[in-house]
């Protein structure tokens, strides 16, 4: 597959106009810490309808091909990007199928069961693969790829204009890297707009294949294991993903599974945000310092975790892995 | 009788010292609540709670020389962390008078905040009495008090920029500062939207006190909402409510404890027990309201206590 384009800054704006009433403009809010590297913020994508940034994604997708969705629609997902379709497709009142990993968690799967969606459960190297071949043998109607898909990162990017319109002044971003949609789409509309601004991905430990390709200078494989860290990680970037998001961004930061779960923590008791694994990994690489001084804006990417998995955190029992 | 113009002064004054929170839609909840939901998020405010809003109202009313003396006060928690917080800021000092059975984290936040916290067992005014006069302090009261009330009525203001269409405002009821400055603030400029309290049935003061058309006590309070547990009425908060507010219900506790895990688990916001009333009062239906109904439900504060939040996930 030939390597994506950045997002155009009127395309984000574009879609922008066309999320209104479906996606939330969501705040922009101080993380207040008496000692901190930064001045840190927090993108809280955590208070989209669905719980994570990727309804804007799904929904600017659903806009771009309308008629073709008559026949249903489904996706491959480890949980937020299903429920953003279940949610959408819900509401239009079309048939939504998903694809999820067999380690997804008990909280995304009982999300989509209320919302009607058909789900799969393959292994995880199944469902990893359908990234590349963009289809399965069970699943027919559209196929909405959650982040190797323009209209996909052109949703993403509005997190990008509503962060600029909110703190014009950032010194840097810090996005969650999963498959690279969240982190191109930003990434596109932040270097537009504020070439100044530092812009860092970030991944744990356990599942970083950016921080490796980027390191190699092409992508490679790593070592992968599962963690509570659900919603990013691979064992691998996607070619295509990384030739676009390798040109945007100043680096990857990548945080151990452990320091991951007391950013969850600490997002819960002072900021009072309930973060998932993802979404908390940004606060996590910030707090190291090596995004640097200044404003720094943590993309808190969703809210989808389980309440025991959290009650454990909020323990502070939960150390390792999960 | 407090006014609009009062909680506008307000407003120009705490300018710039207290978090201006967003208003967020609660589609989810909303769809369980049956009500266009939206949640005026002051878990967001500095100290964690709506608290700091009153207070730097009230603190920069008083002229600088004055403010020098220190103040004291009484409170089982978040006004006590907002008063350390703001005499902190503008360099006074805060003694708080808090009862022994305090949620700890709300101790420790004043302690944290440069406030000294006086635990006691006996009575929360005789002791607060006491050493303010021992100590020559200025008395702050946590809720009855118009420049108070006007504080915590800018997030009236607030909502009403944001949700130029609300329809219903549900506020949480300890003293009734909160609901009485967002009411006289709400009906000034939106006197067509609603105003609604909620008590918890155990503390519910304000429900006793609008029955017998004066303020009264209710002796000692036990509510999972430790934020609601004021065991009076106040004079001045009495008076808005009665002008203001359309009505006062109560939840069980058993409620709140629903709606809190429900505001976790949908709405992705931490908040406390106390917070979580207004959302409480739809679910349980002590609230009945037309399906569709623009509602913004004010979510006061996020302290909670992790032992207690461990036991309601």
């Amino acid at each position: 597959m030939k390597p994506h384009r950045p997002v155009g800054v009127s395309e984000a704006e574009t879609a922008r106009v066309a999320l209104r009433g479906i996606a939330t403009r969501t705040p922009l809010v101080r993380l207040e810490l008496e000692e901190a590297p930064a001045e840190i913020y927090l993108k809280l994508e955590t208070l989209q309808p669905v719980g994570s940034f990727k309804i804007r994604g799904a929904a600017t997708a659903f806009a771009g091909v309308n008629g073709a969705l008559d026949g249903g629609v489904w996706t491959a997902s480890a949980g937020n990007m299903a429920h953003a379709v279940a949610y959408l497709a819900r509401a239009k009142g079309i048939p939504a199928s998903v694809v999820v990993p067999d380690t997804a968690p008990e909280a995304k799967l009982a999300a989509l069961e209320r919302l009607g969606a058909k789900v799969l459960k393959v292994p995880f190297d199944t469902w990893l693969r359908i990234f590349e071949t963009r289809g399965h043998e069970a699943m027919t109607g559209y196929f909405i790829h959650p982040f190797s898909d323009r209209s996909v990162m052109t949703g993403n990017a509005t997190i990008g204009l509503e962060i600029l319109e909110d703190l014009p002044e950032v010194d840097a971003v810090i996005i969650p890297y999963g498959g690279g949609g969240l982190t191109a789409g930003i990434a596109s509309v932040v270097r537009a707009l504020a070439p100044r601004a530092r812009i860092y991905a970030c991944e744990v430990d356990t599942a970083a294949p950016l921080a490796a390709s980027l390191a190699a200078g092409k992508p490679v494989e790593v070592e992968y294991r599962s963690s509570f860290v659900d919603g990013i990680g691979a064992p691998r970037v996607f070619p295509e993903m990384f030739e676009l998001v390798r040109k945007l961004v100043d680096g990857s930061i990548v945080v151990p599974v452990a320091d991951v779960a007391a950013a969850v923590r600490l997002l819960a008791v002072r900021a009072k945000a309930i973060a998932e694994g993802a979404g908390a990994a940004a606060v996590a690489a910030a707090l190291t310092g090596r995004a640097g001084a200044g404003k720094v804006v943590c993309i808190v990417s969703g809210g989808n975790i389980d309440a025991s998995k959290l009650a454990a955190i909020l323990e502070g029992t939960r150390r390792e892995q999960g | 009788m407090l006014s609009l113009q009062d909680v506008q002064s307000a407003r120009d004054r705490i300018s710039g010292r207290v978090v201006r929170t967003p208003t967020i839609s609660a589609t989810l909840l909303g769809q369980i609540c049956g009500v266009d939901l939206l949640l005026k998020a002051e878990l967001f405010q500095k100290t964690g709670s709506f608290k700091v809003r009153g207070v730097f109202n009230k603190l920069l009313s008083i002229p600088e020389a004055q403010r020098s003396a220190g103040f004291v006060s009484m409170s089982a928690g978040n006004f006590a962390a907002a008063l350390a917080y703001a005499c902190g800021t503008l360099g006074a000092k805060a003694t708080i008078v808090m009862p022994d059975w305090a949620v700890r984290s709300k101790v420790e936040a004043t302690e944290g905040y440069g406030g000294e916290v006086i635990l006691t067992e006996g009575d929360l005014m005789e002791e607060m009495n006491r050493i303010r006069d021992e100590r020559g302090l200025t008395f702050i009261h946590p809720f009855d008090d118009p420049e108070i009330m006007a504080g915590h009525g800018t997030i009236g203001l607030e909502i009403t920029e944001d949700v130029a269409d609300a329809e219903v405002v549900v506020v949480p009821v300890g003293g009734g500062g909160l609901i009485g400055g967002i009411a006289a603030a709400l009906k000034g400029i939106l006197p067509s939207a609603s105003v609604f309290g909620v008590e918890p049935e155990s503390a519910d003061a304000m429900t006793r006190s609008l029955a017998e058309g004066k303020p009264v006590a209710v002796g000692r309070v036990a509510s999972i909402a430790d934020g609601l547990a004021a065991p009076f009425a106040g004079e001045h908060t009495f008076a808005a409510v009665r002008e203001f507010v359309d009505d006062v219900v109560t939840v069980a506790d058993e409620a709140i404890v629903d709606a809190l895990r429900l505001i976790y688990t949908r709405a992705k916001l931490a908040c406390e027990p106390a917070g979580a009333a207004s959302v409480a009062a739809i679910l349980s239906g002590a609230l009945n309201l037309t399906p569709g109904t623009r509602v913004v439900c004010v979510i006061s504060g996020g302290n909670v206590d992790l032992n207690v939040l461990k036991g309601i996930l």
